[in-house]
């Protein structure tokens, strides 16, 4: 079955994928499910244009955005805008533990704007490629390079300002 | 470094304590049901062969009808013409024999 092989591989690495855009752990893990489930039923119809990584992280990125609409739409119509700030959605969740972050890096890496924040994320903790934030986001690839230096550049500032 | 680790220090993510197992074993069981539940290449063929039954006989039907349709009008046809020999003295007798005792 060639969803366990990717199972085996990838399943980590998709729940961080998503747990980084989606920040609670049981988003994270509602993600992670249909992400399987668009895996399962997509993999007829993979036509091996990326690779299976790629088509997989895509898959994760994809349904991430889906719920993080979907709960942008709820806060609206609830008349819930704060809940959509950064900080107080991961100290909602039980699995953040604000004691053990370093401090700096952390409200440097929030203080960036989200389309920078999602491409610092994924190459500096997942390790991805240009082209494969540019697959997987659809974004063109000189602006996710813009965007990781910028981001870093200034992580760097506020990490030093603050040491 | 660790990715669990990473993400704790840098990010304060915390995961349940064997998350990761569970978690796959579940979606794996899952698929594995939703796979065994899908119809599959004896159950495509099954279904098509329903289908391409269900046309024949449709077909069938409706050329049936079409057969019965056509000897009615034949036969009122028939009928019309055989009549215009009748005189009108005989016409009475005709008609009760042709549609009225015809009709039992």
């Amino acid at each position: 079955m060639v969803v366990k092989a990717i199972s085996e591989l990838y399943h980590e690495m998709l729940y961080w994928h998503i747990r980084k855009l989606v920040k609670r752990h049981q988003d994270a893990d509602d993600v992670l499910q249909n992400t399987y489930i668009r895996i399962f039923k997509g993999l007829k119809s993979f036509g091996y244009r990326s690779s299976i990584k790629t088509w997989c992280f895509r898959i994760a990125y994809n349904e991430s955005m889906r719920l993080l609409q979907k709960q942008q739409k709820f806060e609206y119509t609830n008349g819930e805008p704060e809940l959509t700030d950064h900080l107080s959605t991961l100290t909602a969740d039980p699995y953040f533990d604000l004691d053990s972050v370093s401090h700096a890096f952390h409200e440097s890496l929030i203080k960036l704007p989200e389309k920078q924040q999602r491409i610092f994320q994924m190459k500096y903790f997942e390790e991805l490629t240009f082209d494969e934030i540019a697959e997987i986001t659809k974004w063109n690839k000189n602006s996710i390079k813009t965007g990781f230096y910028a981001a870093k550049e200034k992580i760097i500032i506020h990490v030093k300002a603050t040491e | 470094m660790n990715q669990k680790r990473l993400h704790k220090e840098q990010l304060g993510y915390e995961v349940p304590e064997g998350y990761f197992e569970s978690s796959k074993k579940e979606m794996l069981n899952f698929l594995n049901e939703e796979e065994s539940k899908a119809p599959g290449f004896f159950g495509s063929k099954a279904i098509l062969t329903i289908t391409v039954l269900g046309i024949m006989a449709f077909a069938f039907l409706l050329v049936q009808k079409q057969q019965v349709a056509n000897y009615e009008i034949n036969r009122f046809e028939e009928l019309t013409i055989e009549s215009l020999e009748i005189s009108d003295e005989a016409f009475d007798d005709w008609f009760d024999e042709k549609f009225v005792f015809s009709e039992f």
